[in-house]
Formats: structure tokens, sequence, C-alpha cells
């Protein structure tokens, strides 16, 4: 409810949120234009070295680095689709990763430190295959227990069935030869 | 035979509902930032007229790092309260805009209409969201005094949230910086 007020308090007050000095002006804003893709300006964007360390593989490229990047990329969830690897995902944002990937794979880094970069930022949920530890164990461990209890279930039920009906057998071979000795 | 049933059923039945219940508590659309509590990445990023603004520069003070755009419906209502915070806290904290893949002539054009509530960061391909671990915009990032990311809010930023973080990190003792 509280929420809700506020929401509407802040609908309310966007129309009267521009300064009155922000007027409609028929000229654009100067704005200064980012370089091409991939032209990034040198020492711009995020020190990617002093968050991962010294890469620890050797720099790939070419075809060796598109394969590299096609591995990462398979096992790196899209952020912002359905169960897709930024692979499979034509997102702003798994172009984004992707090249991230490729420029990591080209300076050296490894596969693992790759991967393990992209779980440090968006946790282990950017995995597209969880980790075998802690509850995720229950993902592994469930379908095989699943099918273990199910056979042993199955097994009881017909070494009971089999039980009774050797029992049932018995008592009418007994009831033959009493009735036949007679 | 029906006490037995009732047992196998309690045995599949409780521990599902207790993990439900658990599973329940969490609103599946909101992962938990691994960064909450580790140093914020540290950019170098350019304004719309091409100043560069250095996150490590601004170390002792406080910073707000919101990642928006103009596409993003959620950041149109929280620029309002972005534009309270930022002249309330003048001097004070530190608000600085991540461009999340939006054009920065549509972002100039946005704050020429609207105004702005601090400088509009363009990020090239990407690589500060992603060092952010950004999944949409918007997404906000506390950073105390100290350069530690100690909040992040997903989506909308709500007035008592931001009064909350702000009223934190400004009670952070200055000494406390390196």
């Amino acid at each position: 409810m509280r929420r809700a007020t506020a929401l509407l308090g802040l609908l309310a007050a966007l129309p009267f949120a521009a300064p009155a000095a922000a007027q409609e002006t028929d000229t654009p804003p100067k704005v200064a234009m980012p370089p091409a893709e991939g032209e990034y300006r040198p020492g711009l964007g995020v020190e990617t070295s002093h968050e991962l360390g010294d890469p620890l593989g050797h720099p790939l490229s070419r075809k060796e680095l598109d394969r590299a990047v096609a591995e990462v990329a398979a096992d790196i969830r899209c952020p912002k689709c359905q169960a897709l690897s930024i692979a499979d995902s034509g997102a702003a944002s798994a172009q984004a990763m992707r090249a991230e990937a490729r420029s990591l794979l080209s300076q050296g880094y490894t596969r693992e430190q790759v991967v393990g970069y992209f779980e440090q930022r968006y946790g282990e949920f950017v995995l597209l295959e969880p980790r075998a530890r802690g509850l995720n164990l229950i993902v592994w461990a469930a379908p095989a227990g699943i099918v273990l209890v199910g056979g042993l279930l199955v097994a009881l039920r017909l070494r009971q069935r089999r039980r009774s009906a050797d029992e049932g057998l018995d008592s009418y071979l007994r009831q033959v030869e009493q009735e036949t000795a007679t | 035979m029906n006490r037995r049933v009732l047992l196998v059923g309690l045995g599949i039945s409780l521990p599902l509902l207790a993990f439900l219940g658990f599973a329940f508590r969490h609103d599946p659309q909101i992962v938990e930032s691994p960064l909450v509590g580790k140093p914020a990445p540290n950019f170098r990023l350019a304004d719309l007229d091409g100043n560069i603004v250095d996150l490590a520069e601004l170390r002792g003070q406080p910073v707000i790092v919101n990642f928006w755009a103009t596409y993003c419906v959620p950041c149109l209502y929280e620029h309002p309260l972005l534009m309270e915070g930022a002249r309330r806290w003048q001097g004070e904290i530190h608000f600085l805009g991540v461009i999340f893949q939006d054009d920065p002539e549509t972002i100039a054009q946005f704050n020429a209409d609207y105004g702005s509530w601090g400088p509009s960061l363009v990020d090239e391909g990407g690589r500060v969201a992603i060092a952010y671990g950004v999944y949409g915009p918007p997404e906000t990032f506390f950073i105390d005094r100290d350069g530690v990311i100690v909040e992040k809010a997903i989506g909308q930023v709500w007035p008592d949230q931001l009064l909350d973080v702000a009223n934190r990190m400004l009670a952070q003792p200055a000494a406390a910086t390196g």
C-alpha cells in the first residue's frame, strides 16, 4: 500500500520533475559521439586485470579463439533471456558478454578464469549447469534417487504379490491333497 | 493399510511443502548480487560531454551508481526521486548514471527535457555493466566511503530505501577511509 502510494506520487511528480531551465529546444543537445564498435578508447571502461588477476593461460587467436569463445558462451546464461545461453541469444547483453569473453580469452585468461569472472559478477545463476555442491546436489541426486526409490517400491510390490500367489497355490494344493486322500 | 498410506503420503508431502515454503520466501525474479559487501569494480568512463569520471577518485564519499536507459519505464519512475536525492545530498553523495544499452543522443535529449541528477556515463561495449553483473535496468549500487558495495537495488529505487541506505552511508565515519 505504502509502495503503491509512493509510485502514484512519483508518477504524478514526473511531468514536474524537469527544472525550469530545461525547456524544449529545436537544436539537438551537444553529444560527444562514442567510438565505433570494438574501438574502445584506451583507459576507459573497467580494469578487468585488476578484477581477474594475471592470465593463467596463453593468448588465443583465430580458430582457437573462436572455439574457446563458443565453449565459454555455451556455459553462460544470457541474463536477459529465458534459459538461453549467450551463445544462443542475440540479445545485446549476450553480445556484450560474448565480446567480453573473446577479449579476455585473447588476453590469455583461461576458460575457467573467464567463466569464474562471470560467476563472480552475476552469481551462480549465470551458469547454465549448476555446480554439484551444497543444495545443488539435490538437483543432481534427485533423478537418481527417484529412480532408485521407485525401483525398490516396484521390487517390493512384485515380491509381495509373488508371495501371496505362492501362499494361495500352497493352500489350494493342500486342499486337493486332503480331498484326494479321503 | 490406510495408516501406512497416510504415513507414506506425509513422508513425501511434508519435505515437499517445507521445500516450497523455503522457496516461496524468495522472489524468483531477484538474483542476489555476489558483489554486495565487496569492493566496487573500478571504472573510468566519459560522460556525454567527454568528461572523464574515475570511480577511484571519488573514494572518501559515498557513491550511488545507477544503470539506466530511456526505454526502461521503472527508470522514468525513479527519475524524480534521484533528482530529489541528488539535490538533497549535493556535495555529500555522488550520483553517477551509467547508460545501459541506449543511444547517448537519446539520453542527452531526455536529460535536456527532464533534467539530470548526475553525469550520464557512456559504457562502451557494456563492460562496466558486466563487471557489475547487471541483468537489466534499472539497477542501483550503493558504494560507501571505502569503495565497498553496501547494497544493490534491483528495479526501481524506492524513497524509503534511498533514504535508509544514504543515511547509513553518510553515518559511516569519514576517518574509516584509507
